[in-house]
Parts: structure tokens; C-alpha cells; sequence
């Protein structure tokens, strides 16, 4: 039978639009059944915010069985939180217990800007794939399918880059707020690096060269500073002569994140997450605790 | 292909238009080639062609698959090509849009209008023509398979301007998902039919049998699917299957700690095939199971139960895919024309791929022809002003009823009422009920209302009450199909019509048509209209499958 998860501390990053510089709030949840998944937690606390006048917690959330890759959490730090290989809607309660604090953010990354509270544009991911993630050919009449029989572990291959569900998670967790990964999956032949079936199996140019889609690819996110508005940047982005932040100079409160801090916000190192050796104390001991 | 032309008739329960059907099954042939010219990684076997697997309701092993994700990798596939589009400029493409109205001007379809999610910003687009993909209303039910954003807005929008809704009543009830496991649940997960090419359904012999799956001998336990329908078995098709569980449950015999599931056993797969077979197959299901319920299915058996998956009803279309509103087209799930009452595994994706590359593209120039030159109505006309200032004023007004109860919890208790009188078994007097209850649920809705924030930026609360509302009339216009439909048929089961064998009766001289309604200002008075089915080369016989 199931059990409760009683007394849970949320700490949540509440962000009205891209142009408000956005704030942790805390809020405390009881009787969360062990097997809610995260996201009907989620569900629970916006019940509750409603039935106390207040607005909800936005965030994306789509299929909630893994595979359309619309949920995006950074939970305690680790994008898609602590479980491996799980997606936010796949997290279940049990994985917590009660009296746990759990600090949930928005996918960090440059690339990203906040549309609302927990909520991101991932519309880079799909410039990517626009820029050449697919297979070039028009397919008008296409040819019997099983006229070029294709090794069996080639296409093993194909499926294996197939199953990426494009989440940004990568992205997100990445110090650098790259998308390696991504791009990996949509642009370069798995091994053998020969023509096959999988979409991101396309043949190489006859030269051995690379045909440029990858470094069309590289150059998609950044477009992403340039299309909006100046007063629409995230603030964490706009620094003061100290090369701070608005509002960031002074101390910030010993349990939370220590945004000054936040590589993001260097004039030098624009990455889109920070790394472990730069989260703040509380985090690490936190998750430390957790393994 | 007759094969499957037959099969995918009969699947239907007959209640499918044999044209559109037999159309499908042509075009079938293609569509694999095609997906595969475009990239989509289908398995292969060591000789390096297509590898095929069998699928609920076949006796052939037909089915070309991508591990357990084929709909996923064919989606992926499509978008892509889509993306190629975009990139090359012939398609804008409007993220985070939702359509909140269509508009006619002089009968025909002129355009659509729009909101922005991030801005809330009410927008008008004109078209010479409109096509909808826009899936089907299973969540109607507010717990079903379906994603949580799919929603019926934008056919039911269309339906209010005219097109005809066909069949509301057909609503697939898919065999394979995970049981609820608690009250805040916000939806089910579906399993892949395919599991169930090596797991075998069963549950105890003895009513409340509380001993774990493994302590229970085989004498005593009840594999109802191979003992009812020996020639498929545990491949019965998706109406049989959930309807046998349905009654396993009902009948006290449910496992799990609700008692609201069957098993589904993998134990002897895992004996004859072995443990690395098994998780080749299916080992991404396997994880995704453990993960949502935290038991092991390698151990024990699956635990699961039916759940709203899939709704053959849909807007009514003719052989060209257009609905009752001249230039407006519906394809995929959101049409109604090619499963009948009941629909065959892996079917919604053969529809879908056909409606898109091989039907539309060929019936929509003959719409489009005699426009050549031709000047169309823009954004400025009135109409298009007109339903603007509508969709406005009605989004407006949810912020403004200031009640005390969010959408959710609306859906919630809709969904509910829909499940328990027009779920899986329906009946005359449960129909009445809901009809008797919906309206007065949706009157307290429209009074009781509480939608925070405001209109103008992200406001998810908001665009929920928009499909809540929508939900609503279609859920009494589900009930009222449900209730004029006085057969068995696929996925709509009336208790007062089976055998004594507890099969569904169908009323071949009174039903053999498509009931598509017409909106008149209101879903309880909405006019059925009838298509009558003509079969000319498979004849009407007694879907069974012992």
C-alpha cells in the first residue's frame, strides 16, 4: 500500500515573464502519497495555490510517460533530478521521504529564456533541427524499403541516436549550457560511419568531409541573444558595474542559491549552468547527503 | 492488403466506411517506404530487411516497428521532414498557439483565430483552406493515455461552426495500461500492445485471493483471454480484451493493492525465451513500469488495467477528408472515417501517415483549383473581428467568475461522471443519469469557476478552463450518441445488447450508418443526421474472434 510523504519544503523559482528577475519561494506540502509522480506534487501544490486565491506554478508537461520530452526540472541541481535515465515525469515520490527539501528550478541555460516560472523556450533545439537535422532527399516516390538491406547492427545504431526525445536536459546540465548532445544525436553517424537507415546516418559528402550541417548546427543557438528584445532578457543576464546582477550585491540569504555567484551571470563565462564546484554549499551538502 | 482492408473492417465492428477503409489498406503499402526514405530507423533483421511483429487484433505477424517506440521514432520522423520545411521557408510554423475558433464567411471555411500562450495575444490567420490534426478527446475522461495537453478545443470549436461531430460515442478502451494507484493521479500510462505477443493475461480463479502472483499455482488461476478466445488468445483485440479485464475486476478478482488491475505475466517468456530476449523486446517498457510503480516485472507480473486510449469518433469528413464546412479538412485521429467502432493496433499511425501523405496532398487540390486568382476573405474582415472579440471576451470571462474551484477539479469530476456512465459498459439508465448530471455540473462550472492570474502573459489555469468548457458539451453529446445508439459495437458496449455470452449484439438493420450531429446552440439538442454504410465487397457477419 501506499504510504505519505509528510512535511516537504519546496523551494521553487517563481519568474513572471522575462522580464521580472524572478525569486526562490518556499512553500510546504503534506500528505503526498509515495506513488504521485513529481509532476502530480506539482499538481497538488497548484491546487492548493488556487484554492488560496494565488496563481499556479507554471511548467511544461506534456505525455508524462517519458518519451515526448516536454518536462524539464532542474531538481536539487541535477536536470531531471536524481533518478538516472528518468525524465521529470517519470519521478516518482518514493524516491523522497518526508522533511526533505527540494529546490526546483527551470532548465539553467543561456539558450533558454524563461517564459514563466519553471517554464522555458526550447525553440533553439528545433532551430537545430531545422538547420539540418533530417534527411535531405525530397522522398517523393520513395524506393520498396527493403531494397538496401541495412546490417542489423547499423541499424541497432540508428535507433540507439533515434531515442533521444530532444528534453535539453543536456543543455541544461551542461556547464557550458552546450548542446553537444543534441546535436550529436541529430547530426554525426553513429559507428560504422557509413550510409544507413537512421535519419542521423546521412551519407557524408564523397570528398569524406563533413557537409557543414554540423557547424549550421553550432552557430542555431546563439541567434537566440539577438532575437529578443533587450528588455526582454533574463535580468540574471544584465550585470551592473560590478559585474553583478541589479539587485545581487548584497548578501544573499545563507539557504539559497548564491546567484552572484552563478557563472551565469560572468561577463566572461556566459555558460547556462553552473558547475558542481561552483553551486552553492547547501546544495552539495544536500545532494551528498542524498547518496 | 485485403487482409488487412478485411481485418481493419472487422476490427471496426463494421461501422467503418468501406471506401475510406479500403483506401487506407492501398496506400499502407507506401507508407513504410516512405518513412524509411525519410529516416526512420525501423528494425531490421540480421539479413538486413524490415523485421515484422504480430499486433492486437491480427492473426499475421505484419507489423514494422521501431523498438517499443514506433509512433515516437514515426513522429520524430515526420517532425523533422516538417523542420526541413520550415527551415527551407514553405512552413511557418506558430509554437505555442492554441486555435480558439474557426471562421466562415458564406459558409466556407475562412480562416482560424488563435491564442498566444506566453502572450495571451488573440490573433486571426486566413486560408484559402484549413486542415486539423488536432487529435483526439480521450481526455474527456480526464484520466486516460492521451497527453496531458490534447484536448478536443479545436474540433469542437470547428464543430460549433458547423462541421458535423460523427460517432462521439466510439471511444477506445485500451487493455495494456498501469492501474490508478492513487485519488491525486493526473493520468495513466499506456503499456505497448506489444507486450502482449509474450505475456500472459490472468487472474486468480478465487475472488479475493490475496496470496503474491508467484504463490499461486497454475490450477489456480484463470488465463480468460486463451480460455474465451482460443484462436487469439492474449492478442484479442483492444474492445474484447478490456472488457474481459473489466470483468475479471468487477467480479472481485482484481490484483494489486486496489484491486483494480489483471496480471500480465512474463514468466514464461522469460522461461522459454530467456531474460536478454525478453528485455531486447520490451526492456524500455519494463523500466518504464518499474519506474511508475516500483515493482519489478521481471519478478513478478505486470500489473494493468484498460484505460481511454484512443477515440474513433471525430469530425465528419467525406472521402476527401473535408467536413460538413466547405474547405475545412480534418485528418488523423481527429476525423472519425476509418475505424469504425473499434480500432486495430498500430492503425492510428497507419491513419494518420495516410491522411497526411497520401490522401490530403491529392484531395485538397480540387478544393483549391477553382480558387486560382481568386481573391479570399483577409484578417480584417468582420468575421474574423467578430470571433476575435468573442474568444476574448470568453477568455475574459473565466478570469471573472472569481468562483471557488480551479479546472482540474472540474475535469476531474466530468471525467468521472463520463467514465462511470459512457467508459467501457454503458446503459440506458446510466446514460440518462449523465445527461442529467453533466449539464448541472457545467452549470455549477460556469458559476463556481476560480481561474487565477490574468490574460496576458503564460496562464495555464487559463487555457485549462477554455478545454474543460469544450470538454463539457462534448461529454453530453458522447452520452447522447451513446444513449441513440441502441447496439453493441466495438469500442460502444450497452449492456442491454449481448448474448448470452456476454458478446456485444450489434443491430445491423437499425445501426449500419454514422451518426454525425449538428450543433444548434447547444450539445443537448444537437440534430443527428445519418450516413447510411454501404458494404459491397466484405459482407456484414458476427465479429468473433474464439
Amino acid at each position: 500500500m501506499s504510504h505519505h510523504l509528510e512535511n516537504l519544503t519546496l523551494k521553487i523559482w517563481r519568474q513572471n515573464g522575462q522580464a521580472d528577475a524572478g525569486h526562490f519561494e518556499s512553500y510546504r506540502i503534506d500528505s503526498i502519497s509515495d506513488e504521485a509522480s513529481f509532476l502530480e506534487m506539482l499538481d497538488v501544490l497548484n491546487e492548493k495555490l488556487i484554492g488560496e486565491g494565488l496563481e499556479a506554478i507554471s511548467f511544461d508537461h506534456d505525455c508524462r510517460e517519458g518519451i515526448c520530452g516536454t518536462c524539464s526540472l532542474m531538481i536539487d541541481g541535477q536536470a531531471h533530478g536524481p533518478q538516472r535515465g528518468t525524465a521529470t515525469c517519470q519521478l516518482h515520490m518514493r524516491k523522497f521521504k518526508s522533511n526533505d527539501t527540494i529546490v526546483i528550478e527551470p532548465w539553467r541555460a543561456t539558450a533558454f529564456p524563461i517564459l514563466k516560472d519553471l517554464m522555458v523556450d526550447r525553440a533553439p533545439l528545433d532551430r537545430i533541427v531545422e538547420a539540418g537535422g533530417f534527411i535531405t532527399a525530397a522522398t517523393g516516390g520513395a524506393p520498396d524499403a527493403n531494397i538496401i538491406p541495412i546490417p542489423k547492427p547499423v541499424a541497432d545504431a540508428a535507433m540507439d541516436a533515434a531515442e533521444c526525445i530532444g528534453c535539453g536536459a543536456c543543455v541544461a546540465a551542461c556547464p557550458n549550457g552546450a548542446a553537444n548532445l543534441f546535436t550529436g544525436r541529430k547530426g554525426e553517424p553513429p559507428q560504422p560511419a557509413a550510409a544507413g537507415p537512421g535519419r542521423t546516418l546521412e551519407p557524408r559528402r564523397g570528398d569524406g568531409g563533413d557537409d557543414g550541417r554540423v557547424l549550421r548546427f553550432v552557430h542555431q543557438p546563439r541567434r537566440v541573444r539577438g532575437s529578443l528584445p533587450e528588455e526582454h532578457q533574463p535580468r540574471l543576464h544584465r550585470l551592473d558595474a560590478q559585474g553583478l546582477p541589479p539587485g545581487q550585491g548584497e548578501e544573499p540569504q545563507a539557504d539559497q542559491p548564491d546567484l552572484a555567484r552563478d557563472p551565469r551571470s560572468s561577463p566572461i563565462n556566459r555558460c547556462g549552468a553552473a558547475p558542481r564546484s561552483m553551486r552553492s554549499d547547501w546544495l552539495l551538502q544536500r545532494r551528498d547527503a542524498a547518496e | 492488403m485485403h487482409r488487412l482492408f478485411y481485418d481493419t473492417i472487422k476490427g471496426g465492428d463494421f461501422r467503418a466506411r468501406e471506401g475510406n477503409v479500403h483506401r487506407l489498406a492501398q496506400v499502407s503499402l507506401n507508407i513504410i517506404d516512405q518513412m524509411v526514405a525519410q529516416g526512420v530507423p525501423f528494425a531490421r533483421e540480421y539479413g538486413g530487411l524490415l523485421d515484422t511483429r504480430s499486433f492486437g487484433g491480427s492473426q499475421l505477424q505484419r507489423t514494422f516497428y521501431a523498438r517499443g517506440q514506433t509512433g515516437q521514432q514515426l513522429l520524430l520522423g515526420a517532425y523533422q521532414q516538417l523542420a526541413r520545411q520550415i527551415g527551407l521557408g514553405t512552413v511557418k510554423l506558430w509554437n505555442r498557439v492554441e486555435l480558439v475558433d474557426v471562421v466562415t464567411v458564406d459558409g466556407h471555411c475562412a480562416g482560424i483565430v488563435t491564442r498566444d500562450l506566453v502572450t495571451g495575444e488573440v490573433r486571426s490567420h486566413a486560408a484559402h483552406a484549413t486542415v486539423m490534426c488536432t487529435g483526439g478527446y480521450g481526455n474527456a475522461f480526464f484520466l486516460s493515455t492521451n497527453a496531458m495537453n490534447c484536448n478536443v478545443t479545436a474540433a469542437w470549436r470547428a464543430h460549433r461552426k458547423g462541421a458535423y461531430f460523427a460517432n462521439p460515442c466510439y471511444t477506445q478502451i485500451h487493455p495494456t495500461c498501469i492501474p490508478q494507484a492513487d485519488d491525486t493521479q493526473s493520468k495513466l500510462t499506456l503499456m505497448s500492445e506489444s507486450l502482449r505477443n509474450d505475456g500472459r493475461v490472468w487472474v486468480p480463479v478465487n475472488a479475493g485471493d490475496e496470496r503474491p502472483a508467484a504463490q499461486i499455482p497454475e490450477a489456480e488461476r484463470d488465463y480468460y483471454l486463451e480460455r474465451l478466445y482460443p484462436s487469439f488468445g492474449n492478442l484479442a483485440p483492444r474492445d474484447i480484451s478490456s472488457r474481459a479485464a473489466k470483468r475479471a475486476v468487477d467480479s472481485g478478482r482484481g490484483v494489486g493493492p486496489l484491486k483494480n488491475g489483471v496480471n500480465l505475466d512474463f514468466a514464461d517468456a522469460i522461461g522459454r525465451l530467456g531474460q536478454d530476449v525478453v528485455k531486447e523486446r520490451y526492456g524500455n517498457l519494463f523500466d518504464m513500469y518499474e519506474r511508475i510503480t516500483g515493482e519489478n516485472p521481471y519478478d513478478e507480473p505486470m500489473r494493468i488495467y484498460p484505460a481511454s486510449h484512443y477515440t474513433m469518433g471525430g469530425l465528419w469528413v467525406d472521402y476527401e477528408l473535408m467536413t460538413t464546412v466547405p474547405g475545412l479538412y480534418a485528418a488523423g485521429e481527429a476525423n472519425f472515417s476509418d475505424h469504425g467502432a473499434n480500432r486495430l493496433g498500430a492503425s492510428a499511425l497507419m491513419q494518420g501517415l495516410a491522411d497526411g501523405y497520401f490522401v490530403l496532398p491529392y484531395t485538397i487540390g480540387n478544393y483549391l483549383a477553382p480558387m486560382l486568382n481568386k481573391p479570399i476573405p483577409g484578417t480584417d474582415h468582420p468575421e474574423f473581428q467578430a470571433a476575435e472579440q468573442a474568444a476574448r471576451q470568453r477568455f475574459q470571462g473565466f478570469l471573472d467568475i472569481r468562483g471557488t474551484r480551479s479546472p482540474d477539479y472540474f475535469h476531474r469530476e466530468l471525467g468521472k461522471i463520463i467514465w462511470d456512465y459512457c467508459g467501457m459498459e454503458r446503459t440506458e439508465q446510466g446514460l440518462q443519469k449523465a445527461l442529467s448530471e453533466l449539464p448541472a455540473l457545467y452549470d455549477e462550472f460556469k458559476k463556481d469557476l476560480r481561474v487565477t492570474g490574468d490574460g496576458a502573459g503564460v496562464n495555464q489555469t487559463l487555457e485549462k478552463a477554455g478545454r474543460v468548457e469544450d470538454f463539457f458539451e462534448l461529454g453530453m453529446l458522447m452520452c447522447r450518441d451513446a444513449l441513440e445508439r441502441n447496439e453493441s459495437c466495438g469500442g460502444h458496449f450497452r449492456a442491454e445488447y449481448q448474448d448470452e455470452e456476454g458478446e456485444a449484439q450489434r443491430d445491423d438493420e437499425h445501426f449500419a450508418h454514422v451518426a454525425a450531429w449538428e450543433f444548434t446552440g447547444d450539445p443537448m439538442h444537437a440534430v443527428r443526421h445519418k450516413e447510411e454504410l454501404e458494404f459491397e465487397t466484405i459482407h456484414l457477419a458476427k465479429r468473433s474472434y474464439k
